[in-house]
């Protein structure tokens, strides 16, 4: 079998809170506790899951932009965990994130040209003219008209400057994108053009996306393979058509039947929960979902459920599919 | 016939921008019957919030400015409310819940306290009776615990727990009419879920009129009884929900219903509308669509087409749906509603 692009085994991230008068008493949010997923050359893999369920934290710490308190995160093959400074800084360059808000990650001060220009001066493309032909090619290819090159980032409209924004995670040729929400924060008419715009790059440059979103239908829209997370540890990996097709953990389940159908004829029944996400600083002992499950029973309760395998591609961890 | 509760007529609102006053709801009219859901679906800058805030005469101003029609509640005009006996109506007869349950409940009051205010201020209420019917408004809406919730502070609540505290003041008072600013964005799905599925019931037991501002068609799918679909300050659509959705017109309806990733099938490539909405006051002539429209014609760059009604109770703002042109353009309407199938 081929080596996949990236490799996440067991990943842990946990960020210690000092509590107390004298603030020694130390507890942990565990943002991320323990989850392992690849993703493929030229593949999607969409990361999905609630508010505070990790995912973001995850797509940081693979890119090392948060510290990994375990676990290995291999990038063809090299654990990214135990670079050096200027080793991760040379390997940044393959793995690009693109963020959410597209207010928010561009800097207001800097012209497009500025903008797309620093990683090429980060990376050591140091002429000039070198600099100018790369980015108005990639203004080229994400639909940016060259005559903005000198245009300040508030000049643009949101899905404009989620261009601009994929623009500068492409300028230096990845090969994995990191995209954290990237359409979360656009109207659905500017969505379908960014959705539409991250199908054809893949198509032309073979790129493969770690695609963290909330929202389903988007994942199902765009992605090979699914991975749902909740408080910090993984549901259900797989296919994205068996998961979507046939969701085997309860909270799969429930997520699915909570999206609004565009359709008024098509109206299905809904699994409503009961409850919020439990705290990631003191989660529950056994199955993370426990509180909030329909189906709980004892076992669910004492002891936590590891990923297992249920057909070609598609793994849950749930005590309901457990053999004894 | 049974009166609406709510008829917003020419309504028109302008905001003074460099000098200039510009035109952000051109003309809309609307109708809410009692125990109706109306959706209002658009874009961001569709003019779909500042409808709502005219409503409630909470429009800032200056800068904002209705400068024309009439909103009738009950057959009353509130426009021509004095700012006293509108406060009377606000929170009492027609209440709004925003968007950002975060940001809209006072950081530094208890829960109780936020809905005491209302029941104090409209229902003649002493402390004790409020305080009851506070904490039987968090019971309704599914607040566990509300004794103890009742004296809380808003940062002690999660997401979805705040918007239900909102939903709780803005219905405390029974009001006639509910506004709810795209009230579960800022929330989860599953959270999504449960609030939606609390509206509904409330909405049952309550009768209450609803108008539904959201971007979010699925949501609009489930909700509503009518929609209405804004553009750049006009309304191009509006049906009822089953229309809307099965037999859209307006090739913006049929865009914006194209350009939906869907959950139940997968789909090669979205549909989507080309360019960006154009900033208000910058067409000045012909359809505001015009420019992003893969079915626009001549005429359409011209003269501003009216809403024509195209049976009872379905109105479209397009030319394509005018009589003259029937036999002309008879084809080209055919694309625009088959538009949804297009790959």
């Amino acid at each position: 079998m081929t080596q996949p692009l990236l490799d996440v085994k067991n990943l842990k991230i946990h960020f210690p809170q000092r509590k107390g008068v004298i603030k020694k008493r130390t507890t942990y949010v565990k943002a991320v506790d323990g989850i392992s997923f690849t993703v493929n050359e030229g593949e999607t893999l969409g990361l999905v899951g609630e508010s505070g369920c990790g995912k973001s934290t995850t797509g940081r710490g693979i890119t090392r932009l948060v510290p990994v308190t375990d676990g290995e995160v291999r990038y063809e093959g090299t654990d990214i965990a135990s670079l050096s400074k200027s080793e991760l800084r040379e390997q940044r360059k393959n793995m690009q994130m693109v963020f959410q808000d597209p207010y928010a990650s561009l800097n207001p001060r800097l012209t497009v040209e500025d903008i797309l220009a620093e990683p090429l001066k980060a990376h050591g493309v140091k002429s000039r003219k070198e600099r100018r032909e790369r980015i108005e090619k990639m203004m080229d290819v994400v639909g940016l008209n060259r005559k903005f090159i000198s245009r300040y980032a508030h000049e643009f409209s949101g899905g404009q400057r989620q261009r601009i924004g994929i623009a500068r995670a492409l300028i230096l040729n990845p090969k994995l994108i990191i995209a954290d929400e990237p359409v979360a924060a656009l109207d659905v008419s500017i969505q379908a053009q960014i959705l539409n715009l991250l199908k054809d790059l893949q198509e032309e440059f073979g790129l493969a996306y770690l695609f963290i979103s909330h929202d389903l239908s988007v994942v199902r829209h765009l992605c090979d393979q699914t991975a749902v997370m909740y408080l910090g540890r993984m549901a259900e990996v797989g296919n994205t058509d068996k998961i979507f097709e046939n969701p085997l953990h309860p909270y799969t389940q429930t997520l699915l039947s909570a999206i609004p159908i565009s359709n008024p004829r098509q109206q299905k029944e809904r699994i409503i929960l009961q409850g919020d996400v439990p705290s990631p600083v003191d989660p529950p002992k056994g199955c993370a979902f426990v509180g909030r499950c329909p189906k709980a029973h004892d076992r669910c309760h004492s002891d936590r459920p590891e990923l297992q395998k249920m057909g070609e591609d598609h793994y849950v961890a749930c005590h309901l599919y457990d053999q004894n | 016939m049974t009166e609406n509760v709510l008829d917003i007529q020419d309504l028109e609102v302008s905001f003074k921008s460099d000098g200039k006053e510009v035109k952000v709801v051109n003309g809309i009219s609307f109708s809410i019957g009692a125990g109706e859901t109306v959706g209002v679906v658009g874009e961001s800058g569709c003019g779909k919030s500042v409808t709502s805030l005219s409503i409630m005469r909470l429009i800032p101003s200056p800068p904002g400015r209705i400068s024309g029609g009439k909103i009738l509640y009950k057959g009353e005009n509130l426009l021509d409310k004095k700012e006293r006996d509108m406060r009377k109506i606000r929170g009492n007869d027609i209440s709004m819940i925003f968007q950002e349950p975060m940001t809209s409940l006072n950081p530094v009051f208890t829960i109780g306290r936020q809905i005491d205010e209302v029941l104090l201020l409209h229902k003649n209420m002493n402390r004790t009776q409020a305080r009851r019917k506070s904490i039987e408004m968090l019971e309704l809406v599914g607040i566990p615990r509300a004794e103890q919730i009742y004296d809380s502070h808003p940062f002690e609540l999660s997401g979805g727990m705040r918007q239900r505290v909102m939903i709780a003041i803005g219905l405390a008072c029974e009001p006639q009419l509910l506004i709810a600013d795209e009230p579960t964005t800022a929330l989860d799905v599953t959270i999504q879920a449960q609030i939606l599925d609390l509206m509904r019931g409330l909405k049952n037991k309550t009768n209450t009129a609803i108008m539904f501002i959201t971007h979010d068609l699925g949501v609009v799918a489930e909700m509503c009884d009518k929609v209405v679909v804004m553009y750049s300050g006009e309304i191009v659509e509006q049906a009822d929900v089953d229309t809307l959705f099965n037999d859209p017109k307006h090739p913006y309806t049929v865009g914006l219903l194209g350009s939906l990733p869907k959950v139940e099938e997968k789909q090669d490539r979205l549909f989507s509308i080309k360019g960006q909405v154009p900033p208000p006051g910058t067409v000045e002539k012909g359809c505001r669509f015009a420019g992003r429209c893969s079915h626009v014609m001549p005429r359409c760059t011209e003269e501003d087409p009216p809403l024509l009604k195209l049976k009872d109770g379905h109105d479209a703002r397009c030319w394509l749906y005018d009589d003259q042109f029937k036999g002309k353009e008879a084809g080209a309407r055919d694309t625009a509603a088959a538009g949804r199938k297009e790959p």
